[in-house]
């Protein structure tokens, strides 16, 4: 799970040591340009890694950003690319979707939930990781809410 | 506040720094405007400590700025975080 993909990502997540092509999940807290610019160079540097599948959950606007960023852009050269033997599902079975605060779900025995924040005007989201009694928050970007 | 209560480790926006004297006025203006939409460093020990988190990780760093934060009144850890940490949840 990768929270938020600013510019730089793919870099930092190879010093890392991280496998580009093993993110499956990615969790964006908002849309400002420091949290998604990185988003379609992982979109690609994973698929290019070997990645099947993606799920991309976020705030109200994350479809669109896919969809703009991504699918307007590089559909053309995606498709180039499958031709020359990468995957279709790879770039095709990304399921990106915009959920709202209260939304939970499991994954691999890990509870994920979507908490509000406050950064206005954009539609903003915290996330909660629990996993086996244990948990963290990251908040994205947020005023203090007290 | 809820959402954060007894979390074991809490990663927190600590952009809304107080800017230099030295910067240009425009900066500074943008700077002080922070506020409105990112937490202060002090702000997110204060919410750890009234939230009873374990520990607080500031990130959102502006460049060449170093948050500054009393944390007498915190009992948990403050990390003020950087690229490439690893922070263990327990």
């Amino acid at each position: 799970m990768l929270v938020d993909a600013g510019d730089g990502v793919v870099g930092q997540l190879l010093a890392a040591g991280k496998s580009l092509g093993a993110i499956e999940n990615i969790a964006l807290t908002h849309m400002h340009w420091d949290h998604i610019l990185g988003y379609p160079a992982l979109v690609w540097g994973g698929w290019s890694a070997g990645r099947n599948r993606m799920d991309v959950t976020g705030p109200v606007g994350t479809g669109d950003m896919h969809h703009q960023l991504v699918e307007n852009y590089y559909r053309e050269q995606a498709e180039w690319a499958i031709d020359l033997g990468f995957s279709r599902p790879g770039f095709d079975a990304i399921a990106v979707r915009d959920v709202p605060v209260g939304w939970s779900e499991m994954l691999d025995g890990c509870l994920l939930e979507a908490g509000p924040v406050h950064h206005p005007p954009m539609d903003a989201l915290a996330f909660k990781f629990t996993y086996q009694g244990h948990n963290l928050v990251v908040t994205g970007d947020t005023g203090a809410l007290r | 506040m809820q959402f954060v209560q007894d979390v074991d480790v809490l990663v927190i926006d600590a952009c809304a720094v107080t800017p230099g004297d030295d910067l240009a006025p425009a900066r500074r203006k943008i700077i002080q405007r922070l506020h409105e939409f990112h937490a202060s460093p002090q702000d997110c020990v204060d919410i750890a400590a009234a939230a009873n988190v374990g520990k607080v990780v500031l990130t959102h760093h502006l460049p060449g700025v170093m948050p500054e934060v009393d944390a007498s009144a915190y009992s948990g850890e403050v990390i003020i975080g950087n690229d490439l940490d690893v922070i263990d949840v327990i």
